[in-house]
């Protein structure tokens, strides 16, 4: 080694300082694994299109709800069972082929049909579309959807990742390559893709709305929260969106990073399994409720980042359906409910999971929490942690006591949180407590198909109440999602998706 | 020795086909649903059930082990369930390079740092060197990569670059796939630059353990062959002691210390699955990572039996390793 190299060496910042250049460099937990829409599992994958790819409706700028993108308007026919877009004119598609209604309904063809040619590997979220009958074009500008019956839920689903619009002829001439070469409509269109290693991303020149500010977005996989704040903290990235809770005080007193909140879209309950005893037994189910203190948990467990459930539903939605009631924390009252259950012995049995959600960033904090809190009341608690592969085995037995869970919503209506979690059509799938209570699914089933905004409030105001008389689960809290940020840069979370484009330095 | 040399070759298929049957049934015995990790835990029953069947899941492991088999003579390890257009075998091609490129920096930095610590608390030992040096010995085994690997990123991160293969804003079209080597070919010496400084905090990262492993070998092997007659006699003749010690005792030294070299070589590529996570550095062990965390049976397979294949390959080099350092050895029928 000469002595130049030597003290290059020991030169700081031999990275660079990208802020001059124009490049953001994003760090996340984990690589994606397609580029396709309709492929698209995972928020990994779906960060990437988001920005790569737009569809008919979008979440609106920092808000849940929905408005046009690439459709400038919607309406139903007065059955419900057709919903017309008029298409917008004069967008283009990465690769300078128009946007259309053929797009629209080769998009939806690929998604809908098990046999389509240009069929995607895989569709997790066909079930999400499963409701749409057909699609059709009714001149270049306009498409109809036909639907099997009424739906509501369809308009917040056709904002999903998922319904992005793919244009037909870059599908068909890259085949099965469309998933690592996607082509869309978004402000941002893929330059470069280097497996495991990053996904560079460039400002598309012919976008139709604002163009980003950055032109350039880096985005790496850094496995290691730890690690990928100490490279935020050192300035060798701008963003890591993957910081763990314990980090947060820590960022926002260093100075050269900051954090950013995002109100959230998750909820971490606990579901007590209705074909078991005690479980089963109401008062018993009510003795845990009146047992579990919220704001205590949030400072044990959650570091003070999150928000005490009154609800299922986090309040971002369900502030538009119903006031908030908070959960009664009363020892006595719990005692009391105690006494009257049917108990042959105070041994009982909590389930968590042992890997790290949104939801539950330290699960295994939040199952000493309540093991002590039950305590209180007299209940001796055993904890068994599972990883997701032995807890769906368990489940399959129907075997498992209570059990710590939690759901991170798709799109932002309270639909998607009563029907996969308790409707009794999702018993088998996420529905983790067997309830299966008639009056709540004719509540949750008829609200998907009421389009009068009135009535379909009532609809859920009543499967809510069939929730807090039976509690088959017991919420806890909604946990913030937060970002960790450069002090260069600008960025303001959106509750759902991850939006590059809002993204600049700062001068 | 061509016998020797073929025999143990020809044992190789075998090896490899017990790692991949037991590879095989253990991915399939432990809870996990490759129908879960493509489609999502939120998917509806049915949809998984149609993938199980579109993929052939739902068929018995024998049947499904054979159908793997076929395809392994074929040279074929199989294709991602759910990346994108992504085989196995490119899976690997682009992420073993990195990883031995790792696994050789560590070893240079183990073998000579450790053979010099070994070397010289023989020499003097009992004094400080020796103490000083066990002492190091000592904490590097005992001191867990990812806990070290943190410190030296608190110690070292700012000055030198904390994480992954090189800068993200180097781009370079591969050759070989060997960093150090297709900089160097393409001409982008300040690529080649950033590459070995990324290299540096992981690779001593992972030396530690085999470093101290060394020492103590060295350390006690040396000391045997120190207190023997002809290192005596050497001595007497009036050899230059320096001269005594590297070359007629190393080499009579060396030969444990290449066996424990190539034991080390199999556990560096297993701690660089650790040390490639706290480093988020492209290479085998966050592609295993990633494989079990997808349940994507093929790739982990795919990725055991390279990483088998490599630590055999391995082994029969030291033995081979071990003919040209003591004449003395010999493999094959002894005639003479």
């Amino acid at each position: 080694m000469n002595r130049a190299a030597l003290l290059l060496l020991l030169l700081p910042g031999c990275s660079g300082d990208s802020a001059d250049r124009g490049t953001l460099l994003w760090a996340r937990g984990f690589e994606s694994a397609t580029l396709d829409p309709a492929e698209v599992e995972m928020g990994e994958d779906a960060k990437i299109t988001q920005n790569v790819f737009e569809g008919l409706i979008a979440f609106g700028d920092d808000s849940v709800e929905l408005e046009g993108r690439l459709a400038e308007s919607w309406s139903f026919s007065p059955d419900g069972k057709t919903l017309t877009f008029e298409l917008r004119k004069g967008v283009t598609f990465h690769d300078g082929s128009p946007f259309d209604s053929e797009a629209v309904v080769f998009t939806f063809g690929r998604i809908l049909d098990p046999a389509h040619p240009q069929k995607p590997k895989a569709v997790p979220y066909r079930a999400n579309f499963a409701v749409i009958e057909k699609v059709a074009a009714d001149g270049p500008h306009r498409a109809v959807f036909t639907l099997k019956e009424p739906s509501v839920v369809i308009l917040p689903n056709l904002a999903l990742f998922g319904a992005a619009i793919v244009p037909p002829g870059a599908v068909r001439s890259l085949g099965a390559k469309f998933a690592e070469s996607p082509v869309g409509t978004g402000p941002y269109r893929l330059a470069r893709w280097d497996r495991d290693l990053r996904i560079v991303l460039d400002r598309w020149e012919g976008y139709w709305r604002p163009k980003p500010a950055i032109p350039r977005v880096i985005v790496l996989p850094i496995p290691s929260p730890q690690t990928a704040v100490q490279k935020l903290e050192k300035g060798e990235v701008h963003v890591v969106d993957h910081p763990t809770l314990a980090d947060v005080a820590a960022l926002q007193k260093h100075p050269a990073t900051k954090v950013d909140f995002e109100t959230s879209l998750n909820v971490s309950y606990v579901a007590f399994n209705m074909k078991k005893a005690p479980y089963n037994d109401l008062q018993f189910r009510r003795a845990v409720a009146l047992a579990v203190d919220r704001k205590a948990l949030n400072q044990l467990a959650y570091h003070g980042l999150a928000e005490p459930a009154t609800n299922l539903i986090p309040p971002a939605i369900w502030s538009n359906v119903g006031p908030s009631v908070e959960y009664e924390h009363n020892l006595e009252k719990a005692k009391a409910a105690l006494a009257r259950a049917n108990l042959e012995t105070k041994e009982v049995e909590l389930y968590h999971l042992t890997v790290a959600r949104p939801y539950a960033p330290e699960p295994g904090r939040v199952a000493e929490y309540l093991k002590d809190a039950l305590g209180r009341i007299g209940l001796q608690v055993r904890l068994r942690g599972f990883d997701d592969a032995a807890w769906k085995q368990k489940y399959k037995e129907e075997s498992h006591p209570m059990v710590l869970m939690g759901w991170n919503a798709d799109f932002p209506d309270a639909d998607n949180f009563y029907y996969p979690l308790l409707h009794g059509n999702s018993i088998g799938d996420m529905n983790g407590s067997f309830f299966d209570d008639p009056a709540f699914n004719e509540a949750v089933r008829k609200s998907q198909s009421e389009l009068d905004p009135a009535k379909r409030k009532e609809l859920l105001l009543a499967a809510h109440g069939r929730l807090r008389d039976e509690i088959p689960v017991l919420p806890l809290v909604h946990v913030k999602q937060l970002v960790a940020l450069s002090r260069k840069v600008n960025y303001d979370m959106h509750p759902i998706e991850y939006r590059f484009s809002v993204a600049s330095f700062r001068e | 020795m061509t016998a020797y040399l073929l025999r143990r070759l020809l044992l190789l298929p075998l090896i490899l086909w017990a790692v991949s049957f037991v590879v095989f049934v253990l991915m399939r015995s432990v809870p996990g649903d490759p129908a879960d990790a493509i489609l999502g835990e939120k998917a509806p029953r049915a949809e998984k059930e149609r993938l199980r069947r579109e993929r052939g899941f739902d068929r018995p492991v024998l049947v499904q082990y054979g159908i793997y088999l076929g395809k392994l003579v074929r040279g074929d390890l199989g294709e991602s369930y759910k990346r994108a257009n992504t085989r196995v075998a490119d899976e690997i091609r682009s992420n073993l390079p990195p990883t031995i490129e790792l696994t050789l920096a560590a070893m240079s930095i183990a073998i000579v740092l450790g053979l010099a610590l070994g070397i010289l608390s023989a020499v003097w030992k009992g004094g400080w060197v020796d103490y000083l040096s066990m002492a190091v010995a000592l904490a590097g085994t005992s001191v867990p990569i990812f806990w070290l690997g943190f410190l030296l990123i608190l110690a070292f991160g700012g000055f030198l670059p904390i994480t992954g293969t090189h800068g993200p804003e180097h781009f370079l079209d591969p050759v070989t796939g060997f960093l150090l080597v297709d900089t160097l070919l393409r001409g982008n010496f300040a690529m080649f630059w950033d590459v070995v400084l990324h290299l540096l905090m992981p690779a001593a990262a992972l030396s530690t353990i085999p470093l101290a492993m060394t020492a103590r070998i060295t350390r006690s092997s040396m000391l045997e062959v120190l207190g023997s007659d002809y290192v005596r006699t050497a001595r007497a003749k009036g050899a230059p002691p320096w001269s005594v010690v590297m070359r007629h005792a190393l080499r009579n030294a060396l030969i444990p210390i290449v066996t424990i070299v190539g034991l080390e070589f199999g556990y560096l590529l297993g701690g660089a699955v650790l040390t490639e996570t706290v480093f988020a550095r492209q290479g085998m062990g966050t592609f295993i990572l990633r494989s079990v965390r997808e349940t994507e049976y093929d790739s982990i397979g795919g990725a055991v039996l390279v990483l088998a294949f490599t630590f055999v390959l391995v082994n029969l080099l030291v033995d081979l390793a071990y003919a040209f350092i003591d004449p003395r050895v010999r493999y094959g029928p002894k005639e003479a």
